[in-house]
């Protein structure tokens, strides 16, 4: 009896990650054909070519070629202002609404909302343009300023502060706690877990972002990581294996970063989560 | 409580003063002087260039062999993405920070000609220095000149349009591709080549407008009024009337005939794509641009004969006299930073050497701009082994008649593309229509987009 | 008056019993960076994308000339507007439901946390993780005529050019991407519910799918629904692969609201046209917002 138990168990345990593996095969198989030739990969090579052939030319092309250390540096540090920024803005604004009343909460908050609709193409080249006139262009200001704020982040950090037990904050209050040293000292550090999620969040969408670093920059030593490597794609006759070695090595950062943050990543989502 | 609060503020004002500080010094540009200059002090030449992949590393040598060739410039290449993202971005720059020169497509000439601020003309440097042209093909100084003559741009890859032919199956067919000057013949031709070879859609064509406008161009019809645009602005399309009306009723019809007996390949998909049903035999007559030989050289790897022929008139009965350019070429910004322009120019006058030509068109399979390419040896072995028609296009470019060589100068904010896609969609799709309706709703659709941006213009 | 209430009093804070205090200016100081944020960078450039709509544009996106509704009508007159409305419409169904559907199954599949269920968990969100330009490089490369999934089905299809097919293959992609993050969010929703309702369900002899059905969905619900419109929401804002996967577009079939925007814009020069096609698409995305707004208001009713 137990044992059929565990058998049933193992087996479905296995049969989800078997589904898994074909839902990210794509990433999988991108990463295997990586290692070919690009001439090779025309046509599909077998099993046995595929050994023969197997090579690290298309990675040393793109290190020879690509300032990859560059665009993942310039990335970082965009992503530290960007979520600095995130997470102090939209924690105050969430504090706000979370813990006072005061005239125009309701209008102000479907304002952010109504911000939260507005496609981000319709906007992007009038911001272009106001960046532009400001002189940031090729500056990691101008790289990280039209992602300060985000209406997700108050959203969730709202919810997270509200969720907060009221009554250590009562009686802080009352104790005479002024409103910004119990932000500081209490609200945030309960906070945690949406935070690191958020910081999670933000760094793999700022990451991949691509449309708005290809504006402001001009210079290549300014590029992110997904500009950089769209040199790569591009020309009517695609190079295969440079484009997948160009890519694996673009998701690298990113997806071991979401590995290793998953626990936190759900955590916070968790707190952040609609109750019923 | 006041106090937390301005130390909030200085916190996020320092934090936005280090971000700004971030700013890369590369290149030292002196902010304000009117040329720039590079760190150890030479001309800088800002050159934006839309190539990338292996290409991009031909461009980058060739800058790197000019740069290493004298001492005054010094030539940075800048990617920016495609045509589509670099004109964006182009031209919602403010004109004092533009780059110096760029790499656009032929379809951005006539915004050249229109809108007098944005290019600064070639012309004004080859007349400056008495710069000779002659030895720039005949039909591509055509293309890139406005009205008056002047170039405007520098052409850099030359590309025809006309057909890729699998000679294989045309032998077993018993079809000389050279014999089909009219587009309407390739009816005929794609019936003999099926039953012959059962080939299964012989007849296959890019999904570009320039499949249509160059046939007619290349009998010397115009597609738009004053002159296709060169004499002034213009303001009608000339679907309307004969000769371009009976040359497209034709045309459309062909492609109905064509598609009754579901010998087209589908109007859709990408450059690969094409190049790979063409490789495998699945089409025998491939309309497309002269500068994919380079890849469908590799691609075929030996499994069938092919060569390639200019484009036929679009018309049953047109006789081809000229056969208009495409692809793209170099134009100087209008940035008024004299000294960095001229080091722009400078730097063009060295992509027109024989040896810099001969790269960038084996590179791609765009033919050479110049008429002294084909004396450089590596460009000779090319044309042996590879792009074996390439003399067969260089010498109908060179037959081509200057006066004719131009296409419809398209103007910026008139979707030409969409009303000609929509005629050859829906022929495709229902090969019964009336064909004379679906030249009517052409010409209105095409119309309608002219009058809108004369409308703006007013 | 006790020292708290004198020291609040000068601070400005209207001293009450009630929790939540009544102060004058600090919460409006809080949202004041936000809402500077907001104004510069989304309702300004909204706004003006409006009053481009009423004009007719250059090519350089400056207004010529004003014509009031000209645009408007234009707009509507043209059947290819219709279509692409359809199309929209169409896309934004099958990539949310799709969305939805995978990442429900994905969720029900990992609610009971098992040893190594971790493995699979990474595996099921992992795609919110790629970014949409190497993504794109791996499924050109997979999906192309000649490509491995062309090979397993036996088929001879060119996914993203072929007019019948070039949606369905963008629809794909999207979902495989979306998934991720509604995944997680779903079983952040399952994972609330506590274990002891189920249990003791299932003790009664209620069966797996039993319990499910009748405690975690009802329980979860407003977290589901909240899935449900998030997903409808990306799909119509949903541009990346469109612009990625197609280049050019292939004929009227992928032509989406979104795309349409970036090709009037960028592609056409035709920016009042844009501006035109962008109101719309606020107008889609408030009337949805507004739903789920009102479908929220009685979930939580129900409760």
């Amino acid at each position: 009896m137990r044992s059929r138990k565990q058998y049933t168990q193992n087996l479905a345990l296995f049969l989800k990650v078997a589904t898994g593996m074909t839902f990210i095969f794509p990433i999988l198989v991108g990463v295997v054909f990586s290692f070919m030739p690009s001439r090779v990969l025309y046509s599909l090579p077998t099993w046995s070519e595929y050994w023969e052939q197997v090579s690290f030319e298309n990675y040393k092309w793109v290190f020879n070629n690509i300032p990859v250390f560059r665009y993942i540096f310039n990335t970082f540090v965009v992503c530290a202002i960007v979520i600095v920024c995130q997470i102090l803005f939209s924690s105050l604004a969430a504090y706000a609404f979370a813990n006072f009343e005061f005239k125009g909460k309701v209008f102000l908050f479907t304002l952010i909302q109504v911000a939260m609709m507005i496609p981000g193409e319709v906007t992007i080249i009038t911001n272009y343009m106001q960046v532009y006139s400001w002189g940031l262009i090729d500056t990691y200001l101008g790289l990280s300023i039209t992602s300060m704020i985000a209406g997700t982040s108050i959203f969730m950090m709202r919810q997270t502060f509200l969720s907060q037990v009221k009554d250590i904050k009562e009686a802080a209050v009352l104790d005479g706690c002024g409103e910004m040293r119990y932000f500081i000292k209490m609200a945030m550090p309960l906070a945690r877990p949406t935070i690191v999620s958020l910081i999670l969040m933000r760094f793999i969408g700022i990451y991949n972002a691509y449309f708005w670093p290809l504006l402001v920059t001009n210079k290549d030593t300014m590029r992110t990581i997904q500009v950089g490597m769209a040199r790569l794609v591009g020309t009517d006759m695609p190079e295969y294996g440079l484009i997948l070695a160009g890519a694996v090595l673009c998701i690298i950062p990113s997806v071991v970063v979401f590995i290793l943050g998953q626990d936190y990543l759900v955590k916070g989502m968790s707190d952040g989560a609609v109750k019923g | 409580m006041k106090k937390f609060l301005a130390i909030l503020c200085m916190l996020a004002m320092v934090l936005t003063l280090v971000a700004c500080g971030e700013k890369q010094p590369e290149g030292g540009e002196s902010a304000g002087a009117d040329t720039r200059y590079t760190a150890d002090g030479k001309i800088a030449v800002d050159f934006w260039s839309t190539w990338s992949g292996s290409t991009g590393e031909k461009v980058q040598k060739m800058a790197d062999d000019f740069n290493a060739s004298q001492d005054k410039y010094f030539v940075t290449v800048n990617y920016n993405g495609g045509y589509g993202d670099t004109w964006t971005k182009f031209l919602a720059m403010p004109k004092t920070d533009w780059p110096d020169i760029v790499y656009i497509n032929a379809e951005k000439m006539p915004d050249f000609m229109y809108e007098p601020g944005l290019a600064k003309p070639m012309q004004d440097f080859i007349d400056a220095e008495g710069y000779d042209t002659s030895n720039i093909q005949d039909s591509l100084i055509g293309q890139y000149s406005d009205g008056n003559g002047d170039l405007l741009m520098m052409p850099m890859g030359n590309t025809m349009v006309g057909f890729f032919y699998n000679k294989t199956l045309c032998d077993k067919a018993g079809v000389d591709p050279a014999e089909l000057k009219h587009f309407p013949d390739f009816v005929e031709a794609c019936r003999k080549v099926n039953k012959a070879t059962g080939c299964p859609t012989p007849l296959a064509m890019g999904r570009n407008p320039i499949y249509y406008t160059f046939l007619y161009t290349a009998e010397g019809i115009k597609g738009l009024n004053n002159e296709n645009g060169r004499g002034a602005f213009p303001t009608q399309s000339m679907v309307g009337s004969d000769p371009l009306k009976k040359a497209t009723t034709e045309y459309l019809t062909a492609i109905a005939e064509l598609s009754k007996d579901g010998l087209m390949a589908p109007f859709s998909g990408s450059t690969q794509d094409f190049i790979d049903l063409f490789c495998s035999g699945n089409t025998c007559f491939m309309f497309f641009t002269c500068s994919s030989a380079t890849a469908i050289y590799n691609t075929m790897n030996g499994a069938y004969e092919f060569g390639f022929l200019p484009a036929p008139s679009a018309s049953a009965d047109g006789k081809v006299i000229s056969t208009p350019a495409g692809g793209g070429g170099l134009f100087i910004a209008d940035n008024n930073r004299t000294e960095n322009q001229q080091g722009a120019w400078e730097f063009t006058k060295f992509l027109m050497e024989d040896a810099q030509t001969s790269l960038f068109a084996r590179q791609t399979g765009y033919l050479p701009v110049t008429k002294s390419t084909v004396n450089d040896p590596e460009y000779k072995t090319y044309m042996a082994e590879v792009f074996t028609t390439a003399q067969l296009c260089m010498d109908a470019q060179g037959a081509s008649d200057p006066a004719n060589s131009f296409t419809p100068a398209w103007p910026a904010g008139m979707d030409y593309a969409t009303p000609i896609y929509t005629a050859i969609d829906t022929v495709m799709a229902d090969p019964s229509v009336s064909i004379d309706t679906v030249v009517a709703t052409l010409q209105q659709s095409l119309q309608d987009a002219l009058d809108l941006v004369n409308m703006a213009k007013s | 008056m006790s020292n708290v209430k004198r020291r609040k009093k000068e601070q400005g804070v209207k001293v009450s019993a009630g929790l939540q205090t009544k102060q004058t200016w600090l919460p409006y100081a809080l949202l004041l960076p936000c809402f500077v944020f907001f104004i510069v960078f989304s309702f300004w450039p909204f706004i003006k994308s409006i009053y481009l709509s009423f004009t007719l544009t250059d090519m350089f996106g400056k207004a010529v000339k004003w014509v009031g509704t000209f645009n408007y009508l234009r707009v509507l007159k043209n059947p290819e507007f219709w279509n692409m409305m359809k199309v929209t419409f169409v896309f934004a169904l099958m990539v949310g439901a799709g969305t939805f559907l995978v990442s429900m199954i994905f969720a029900l599949l990992s609610v009971d946390q098992v040893k190594g269920g971790k493995i699979y968990q990474v595996m099921f969100s992992l795609p919110m993780a790629i970014a949409s330009v190497p993504a794109s490089s791996v499924f050109i490369f997979l999906l192309s005529r000649d490509g491995i999934i062309n090979r397993f089905l036996g088929v001879s299809i060119d996914w993203f050019g072929d007019a019948k097919m070039a949606i369905f293959a963008i629809a794909f992609v999207t979902i495989w991407s979306h998934v991720g993050s509604s995944y997680l969010y779903l079983l952040v929703g399952f994972r609330n519910v506590p274990m002891d309702l189920r249990e003791s369900a299932r003790l009664d002899g209620a069966g797996w799918w039993a319990s499910v059905k009748n405690i975690l969905i009802p329980i979860a619900s407003p977290q589901i629904f909240f899935v449900i419109f998030l997903n409808i929401l990306n799909s119509f804002k949903a541009f990346s692969y469109f612009k990625l996967l197609t280049g050019s577009g292939v004929g009227g079939s992928t032509d989406v609201l979104i795309y349409q925007i970036y090709k009037q814009a960028f592609g056409l020069s035709r920016f009042e046209t844009a501006c035109v096609y962008s109101v719309f698409l606020f107008i889609v995305i408030f009337i949805f917002t507004r739903l789920q707004f009102a479908f929220e208001k009685r979930m939580v009713h129900y409760q």
